[in-house]
């Protein structure tokens, strides 16, 4: 009888390290593709002050968007303290700002014949892309994450070690629609 | 399954039946001219070689074993008939299908894919022997491709027959966005079959990366994906992409569909998973409702749509 549960016991413990090995596997992966997502959210932070500086002097209409558009920048990159959900909603408008900038350059034939700001443009929509992505591979984490948190039996190691469900970077139903350039140019 | 729009640009098989009527009506005189050919060659090789053997065994014993080598040079004109006229129709055929497609693109029977330019697609890595043919190349805006069947064996040692690896058309495709690792898109048997199960044993196969979990539904049935970095996959498998994977896995129907990103590049590799040839042509058969001109010029719009897709991208990325 002894031996049933010695081997009951070691049954246990295994699944135990094992439920242990891919709650902090899982973890880690959420905080890679965190970082790699970082990495091109913070690429896009540093192309917003050349865009700003290569067409302010033109686009006098659009002064309001491009204040909004350095305060955001601002605010992401003094946020070091910024829960991941706000920084993601700071980051949303950023994006929607920055894609107003974009489409207001195509009204102004001096910008368009730029090379320097064309060249900005291509960075920032591949910069997009890659954003776009990495948001992919992050949400894909996050859900394989809050599965284990959330489920019998892994939900309750979790629950012991501290483990809580994290957000995912969505893009919200304002921001999914798209740019009005209407009132854009109206602005 | 959705077809995107921009596949529309090119015509259906059914339209180009029409246009392609009178190269398939003289093609398929000139088959009946050069049947009948072979036809009466055939038959006075073997009634030649009947009668040499006949005779080598009654009044002209000293001919011996040489009657069957005078029966084979007999037959040996039929046997030219029969290759010329399988070039001639391949060459003449296949080209004016690849030109409906694009007057500037390229068709040669004769060669193929260069076995270095294939093995950088790292999709079928243990074979022995490479065989390439019906080469086809070109430019679509400004993307450069190439294409052709190829056909791998694995030698299974001692007298054993090899083993066919992979019979197929393969596509090399310049991709439109840069990356650095390698991204692997193969067909999923498994899940179809035994679902979730399925999926966590795939997750132990690593010889290829990390196995991706991708976000439409239709694609993870379809294929399974596995790669160096999870966010260089994504980038390169954005959901048009995805949407386009799908549209040629039901245009190729029951084939299967392997495909790599690697080097920048694009390769995409249908399986027919048997011996026939992709474009066989058979003297005693009619070209006119030949199902095999229909399956080859289809898999080649596929495949010709998918670089369109890719070029269609091109223009907005930094990659020009």
């Amino acid at each position: 009888m002894t031996i049933v549960y010695i081997i009951l016991g070691v049954i246990s413990l295994l699944i135990l390290f094992w439920i242990y090995n891919s709650l902090v596997g899982k973890k880690n992966k959420v905080e890679y593709a965190f970082s790699g997502m970082d990495v091109y959210l913070k690429k896009r932070t540093d192309l917003v002050p050349n865009l700003v500086a290569s067409v302010k002097q033109y686009m006098t209409h659009e002064q309001e968007i491009l204040t909004e558009v350095t305060r955001l920048r601002t605010q992401i990159i003094d946020g070091s303290k910024l829960s991941e959900e706000d920084r993601f909603k700071l980051e949303n408008q950023l994006a929607r700002k920055v894609a107003q900038v974009q489409l207001a350059v195509e009204n102004y034939p001096q910008l368009k014949a730029d090379n320097n700001v064309m060249q900005l443009q291509r960075a920032l929509t591949e910069i997009e892309e890659q954003i776009s992505a990495a948001r992919r591979a992050y949400n894909g984490a996050i859900l394989s994450y809050n599965n284990s948190v959330g489920m019998f039996p892994t939900m309750l190691l979790a629950a012991i070690l501290g483990y809580r469900r994290k957000a995912s970077f969505e893009i919200s139903e304002e921001e999914r629609q798209n740019v009005d350039v209407k009132s854009l140019f109206n602005s | 399954m959705n077809t995107p729009n921009h596949a529309s640009q090119f015509r259906s098989f059914e339209e180009l039946e029409k246009s392609l009527k009178s190269t398939i009506e003289s093609l398929e005189s000139y088959r009946i001219k050069q049947r009948r050919k072979l036809l009466l060659y055939a038959f006075l090789g073997l009634i030649g070689a009947v009668l040499v053997v006949y005779l080598s065994f009654t009044i002209l014993s000293f001919l011996g074993g040489w009657g069957f080598i005078v029966a084979a040079a007999c037959l040996y004109p039929a046997a030219a008939i029969n290759l010329g006229y399988q070039k001639h129709v391949k060459q003449t055929l296949v080209q004016s299908l690849v030109n409906s497609i694009d007057k500037s693109f390229r068709y040669s029977a004769s060669q193929g894919l260069l076995r270095e330019r294939f093995d950088e697609s790292h999709l079928f890595p243990s074979y022995s022997t490479y065989g390439s043919e019906d080469y086809i190349t070109g430019k679509i805006g400004q993307t450069a491709f190439e294409m052709g069947e190829v056909t791998l064996h694995r030698d299974m040692g001692g007298d054993n027959v090899d083993k066919l690896v992979f019979k197929g058309l393969v596509l090399i495709a310049d991709f439109n966005k840069h990356f650095q690792t390698k991204t692997f898109v193969l067909p999923d048997a498994g899940e179809k079959l035994f679902g979730d199960i399925a999926t966590y044993f795939q997750s132990f196969s690593k010889k290829k990366g990390e196995l991706i979990y991708l976000e439409d539904p239709e694609f993870e049935k379809n294929y399974k994906v596995y790669a160096d970095d999870p966010i260089e996959s994504r980038y390169i498998l954005s959901s048009s992409l995805m949407m386009r994977l799908n549209w040629l896995k039901d245009k190729v129907g029951k084939y299967k569909v392997y495909i790599s990103f690697v080097n920048e590049k694009m390769f995409v590799a249908i399986d027919y998973g048997y011996w026939k040839n992709l474009f066989e042509v058979n003297i005693h058969k009619t070209l006119k409702k030949n199902k095999n001109v229909e399956v080859f010029y289809n898999q080649m719009l596929a495949c010709v749509s998918m670089i369109d897709e890719l070029n269609l991208n091109t223009r907005i990325w930094t990659k020009l």
